[in-house]
């Protein structure tokens, strides 16, 4: 599809650093212009069912009009204010409180960000520090997956396994960052006719779920033949030789 | 997807190793695999976790950081040690994106988000499994709640995939957008979904039919046929 040159997309093309597409492609961009539900209308007035909610996003949809009364009514009250300096404000006390009530585990403090890239590279900071704090200064290590994607700071982009996130950027940023493999066991478990025993070994003893009991039962068959339990295996070992300096993730 | 224990084994050789864990939920969290957090439905029990999309419902940008009582501990006495902690950004808890993720947070407790996502989640891999994962191209059916995706593959038998050159999936995701679709390619020719948690079962087959025309159409292209 080749743009008139006033269209939106050409306009797009020629002012917007698009991420994640390639500047010099021929194919248009598809401008969207509004939501309702699950579902996007292009400028061209053709909808789309959006099964990726954006990027993951949207999980009320794209018209929840309850949200854009909160936006509102809190742009009226009070559009900004930070929590530097000794200063708080309440939705920030309250989001906190709810978050660490809902927390997978007990949580001690949340710390608020804008982006998941901030977040993570919150997290690596404080990480640091922490280790710093306690004596630990050589604890440095960050243990990514290789196709992992925890974002595109200069240190999350490190963490982030994925080769168009690396090429050209020069990350990762140095030997902070180790990637270990992808625990994906449809194309990393071992085929053959080892694999096929350590399958039937884990049905035999009433496991459908083939790492478990890799201590007892079937587990010594594991151990040896699934490839990423090793990869995890030579990480720990890495760790085991440098244990002052692994750090996580 | 790892095995089902695969966490729990792994987090156990980290603990061990003093190796703090760090849950990425910016994807995972709020409900997306069929539980509050995907440290659940996996077996996590991070030291720290981050969320953000679904916090908001993506309406607008905001990520929180939860870290644990010791590594908070550990952090304050280093900051104390120092006279502050040099660490924030302006925009830090912004009133207007907090405000409306309390609201989104508000919204999946009246609508009790975690059941609907198991019930229409079950339906959506019932009819992949069904449809996509019966299909001559399709290897792998795979995913949790409302976070699904399929492989295509060259061989079923082996699990090999198509050369790269190929672009087998990019052009997956073209045919599903000519259908008015829009999901994503991931490595591996892995054709992703992660809908709104709002969908509902019958717009669930709507997808799903989809997914089989544009698989169906997928075969007489040049990127399998050649
Ligand atoms: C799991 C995960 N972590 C981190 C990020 C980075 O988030 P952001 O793009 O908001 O920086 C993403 C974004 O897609 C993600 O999916």
């Amino acid at each position: 599809m080749s743009s008139t040159l006033n269209s939106l997309a050409s306009r797009a093309k020629a002012a917007v650093l698009l991420p994640y597409s390639d500047p010099l492609t021929e194919v248009d961009p598809l401008v969207m212009e509004r939501g309702e539900g699950i579902r996007v209308w292009d400028s061209e007035g053709r909808s789309y069912i959006d099964a990726m909610a954006g990027l993951w996003c949207a999980s009320l949809g794209f018209n929840n009009e309850r949200l854009a009364r909160a936006a509102h009514d809190q742009m009226v009250s009070l559009p900004y204010y930070h929590g530097f300096t000794g200063k708080a404000h309440v939705p920030m006390i309250e989001l906190a409180e709810k978050l660490l009530a809902m927390a997978p585990v007990p949580m001690s403090k949340v710390f608020f960000a804008n982006s998941g890239s901030e977040a993570n590279d919150t997290a690596i900071k404080l990480i640091w520090y922490y280790n710093n704090g306690r004596g630990k200064p050589e604890k440095k290590k960050i243990i990514g997956r290789l196709r992992g994607y925890h974002g595109i700071t200069l240190a999350t982009t490190s963490v982030t396994g994925q080769v168009v996130n690396h090429t050209s950027f020069d990350v990762p940023l140095n030997d902070r960052f180790l990637h270990v493999q992808t625990p994906d066991f449809y194309h990393n478990g071992l085929g053959g006719k080892r694999g096929r025993l350590c399958l039937a070994l884990c049905r035999r003893a009433g496991r459908t779920d083939p790492a478990a009991g890799t201590r007892h039962g079937c587990g010594h068959v594991h151990g040896a033949h699934f490839r990423w339990w090793r990869a995890d295996r030579a990480a720990a070992q890495l760790l085991r030789k440098n244990p002052g300096r692994a750090a996580q993730v | 997807m790892p095995p089902r224990s695969y966490y729990e084994k792994i987090q156990a050789v980290l603990r061990k190793y003093d190796v703090l864990v760090v849950a990425d939920e910016v994807i995972c969290g709020f409900g997306r695999t069929g539980n509050v957090w995907g440290s659940t439905t996996m077996g996590i029990q991070p030291d720290l976790l981050t969320c953000a999309k679904a916090l908001t419902s993506g309406y607008l940008p905001l990520s929180a950081l939860m870290i644990s009582q010791t590594v908070v501990d550990g952090i304050a006495a280093e900051a104390h040690r120092i006279g502050v902690l040099g660490h924030g950004f302006t925009y830090s808890g912004h009133p207007v994106p907090v405000a409306v993720a309390l609201e989104t947070l508000r919204i999946y407790d009246e609508m009790d988000i975690i059941s609907h996502v198991r019930t229409v989640g079950a339906h959506l891999f019932e009819q992949l499994n069904a449809r996509v994962g019966s299909h001559r191209l399709v290897g792998q059916v795979r995913g949790a709640g409302l976070l699904a995706g399929f492989e295509i593959v060259a061989d079923k038998a082996s699990h090999g995939n198509f050369a790269p050159a190929r672009k087998v999936g990019p052009t997956m995701v073209n045919l599903c957008q000519k259908q008015g679709l829009i999901v994503r390619a991931c490595p591996n020719d892995t054709i992703v979904m992660s809908p709104p948690l709002i969908i509902i079962e019958s717009e669930v087959d709507q997808v799903v039919d989809k997914f089989v025309v544009a698989l169906d159409e997928l075969e007489t292209t040049a990127a399998i046929k050649d």
